[in-house]
């Protein structure tokens, strides 16, 4: 696997109202791999993820993606750069005006990239690679978060996109589901040979997935490696992986 | 002595916070119009949203239109009853409504209640699609909104309201005719005649071009509004009243200098 990181962000501060969410985050995701981006709410991991699709742009310091320096681009150059990049939503995000077949299809549709035929073929295929047959009617509303989860995550990958940014991709579900979404999420990174980050909070979950893990701490990036170095990390870190809480005096 | 200092300056503190605020909301508005404006040169319209468009804001918006449109009709006749009564003018009601409702009235009361429906709808609705990260996740797909999400918009709003205005002039002359009739003893007749010998196409097409007009401020300041939402579900609800009062406003001062440009 090559080592030449596909995201990097360097020296990447932001924040909002005069309020510093991230401080100087350097911070790079090599290609194929799957880093595990880990931290208490509000550390601002999804802040990260926003940052590396170009939806907000840093006060300080710069993102590449695949070499392209993105916030230096201009909203219609970073198109091109977006349409490389699946990402899930922590609230799915879903258009709740659109049916599930219309929401997978949109990215597909709207961008030209299949003949209306092999559209819902696609579509179809898709929603049965993430367990979901027979949903392409209803509207988002009327499926479960698990349910809107795979959609999102099929939404997110329909157009086989090389880099997967997922934002708490099993925030609130059961352990069977949080298991079958994670499952997914690495057959269609395979599948793509795609680079993914992947932010959540099922550390066990993470360290049977991830390459390498990065943990944020009120803005500021306290780890990056493996999971073995965790374990022999910060304590902070540490405490972290073990559930404890990161309360005052705490590293 | 030092008190009132301190009040004056609060007050010019306020008055100030005030300008910026509305400098602000100008300099916003500007800039939206430039990349519509842009937008405009390469036309990137989405097939199905444009006819989901179209049809909520016009098929929807018929009957509200349809009724206002019938009242204010009826409401002109009888403000120009009582003189045409009094003088015995029964030839002149015809261009009397005719005059008033189709450059005036029609395209006024038309555009304010489609702002109060179809404005305040569409910045709810971006609004909301903001705040629930959905036009986020479009810009993550590579779609950009204003091609998206606002152009359809904007172009069912100046489309919907110029035929909304034809479809609310019949209407009117619709109200016009029963109240003359029923309530100021009119004959239909003699409206009819008066209206198609003194009422041309100039002044239908006066108010066409108000309603057009119209329909294009409603659909930038309410698309506007919609795409910068900031503070959740307070932040929509903020949003939705200050389109609707920028929407009005903003038809009043278009509606002063189109009358004066148009004659």
């Amino acid at each position: 696997m090559s080592t030449e990181p596909l995201i990097r962000l360097e020296g990447v501060s932001k924040a909002f109202n005069g309020v510093p969410v991230l401080h100087n985050i350097t911070l790079s995701v090599a290609r194929g791999a799957t880093l595990g981006l880990i931290g208490a709410g509000g550390a601002g991991k999804s802040l990260i993820l926003k940052l590396m699709c170009g939806l907000i742009d840093p006060d300080q310091g710069e993102v590449f993606v695949d070499g392209v320096h993105i916030n230096r681009l201009a909203e219609p150059a970073r198109m091109a750069v977006r349409g490389r990049i699946g990402m899930i939503f922590q609230n799915y995000a879903l258009f709740d005006y659109l049916s599930v077949a219309e929401n997978i299809a949109f990215p597909l549709r709207r961008l030209g990239r299949a003949a209306p035929v092999d559209l819902m073929a696609r579509v179809t295929r898709r929603l049965a690679q993430v367990h979901l047959p027979g949903i392409d009617h209803k509207l988002p509303s009327e499926l479960s978060g698990g349910m809107k989860k795979r959609v999102c995550l099929a939404r997110a990958t329909i157009h086989d996109p090389p880099i997967m940014l997922c934002d708490d991709p099993t925030a609130g579900l059961d352990p069977v589901t949080t298991n079958r979404i994670f499952a997914l999420l690495m057959q269609l990174k395979a599948e793509n040979h795609a680079t993914a980050l992947i932010v959540s909070h099922e550390v066990d979950a993470l360290r049977g997935i991830c390459d390498r893990f990065a943990m944020l701490d009120h803005g500021r990036l306290i780890f990056e490696g493996t999971a073995a170095e965790a374990a022999a990390g910060p304590p902070a870190v540490r405490r972290f992986l073990l559930g404890e809480a990161l309360g005052e005096g705490a590293e | 002595m030092k008190a009132l200092t301190s009040a004056a300056a609060t007050l010019l503190d306020r008055i100030g916070a005030w300008f910026l605020r509305l400098a602000e909301v100008v300099g916003e508005l500007s800039l939206f119009t430039g990349q519509v404006a842009r937008a405009l040169l390469r036309p990137r319209l989405d097939r199905f949203e444009t006819w989901r468009a179209l049809y909520r804001v016009g098929v929807r918006s018929l009957p509200i239109v349809a009724v206002t449109a019938f009242f204010a009709g009826a409401i002109t006749v009888l403000q120009v009853g009582t003189y045409v009564v009094k003088l015995r003018a029964y030839e002149v009601v015809g261009w009397g409504f005719g005059f008033s409702v189709f450059r005036e009235i029609g395209p006024l009361l038309i555009g304010l209640m489609f702002s109060g429906r179809v404005g305040a709808n569409a910045t709810a609705e971006l609004g909301t699609m903001v705040v629930t990260e959905q036009v986020d996740a479009l810009r993550a797909l590579a779609i950009d909104p204003i091609d998206y999400l606002v152009m359809p918009r904007i172009l069912s709003q100046v489309l919907m309201m110029g035929l909304l205005f034809g479809l609310g002039s019949l209407f009117a002359l619709i109200g016009g005719i029963g109240t003359a009739w029923a309530l100021v003893k009119v004959d239909p007749w003699v409206f009819w005649n008066s209206f198609v010998e003194y009422v041309n196409v100039a002044d239908f097409l006066n108010g066409l071009i108000k309603a057009t007009s119209f329909g294009l401020l409603i659909g930038v300041v309410s698309c506007a509004f919609g795409l910068s939402v900031r503070g959740g579900a307070p932040g929509v609800g903020r949003a939705v009243n200050a389109c609707v009062v920028a929407s009005a406003v903003g038809i009043f001062v278009f509606d002063y200098f189109l009358t004066y440009l148009l004659g």
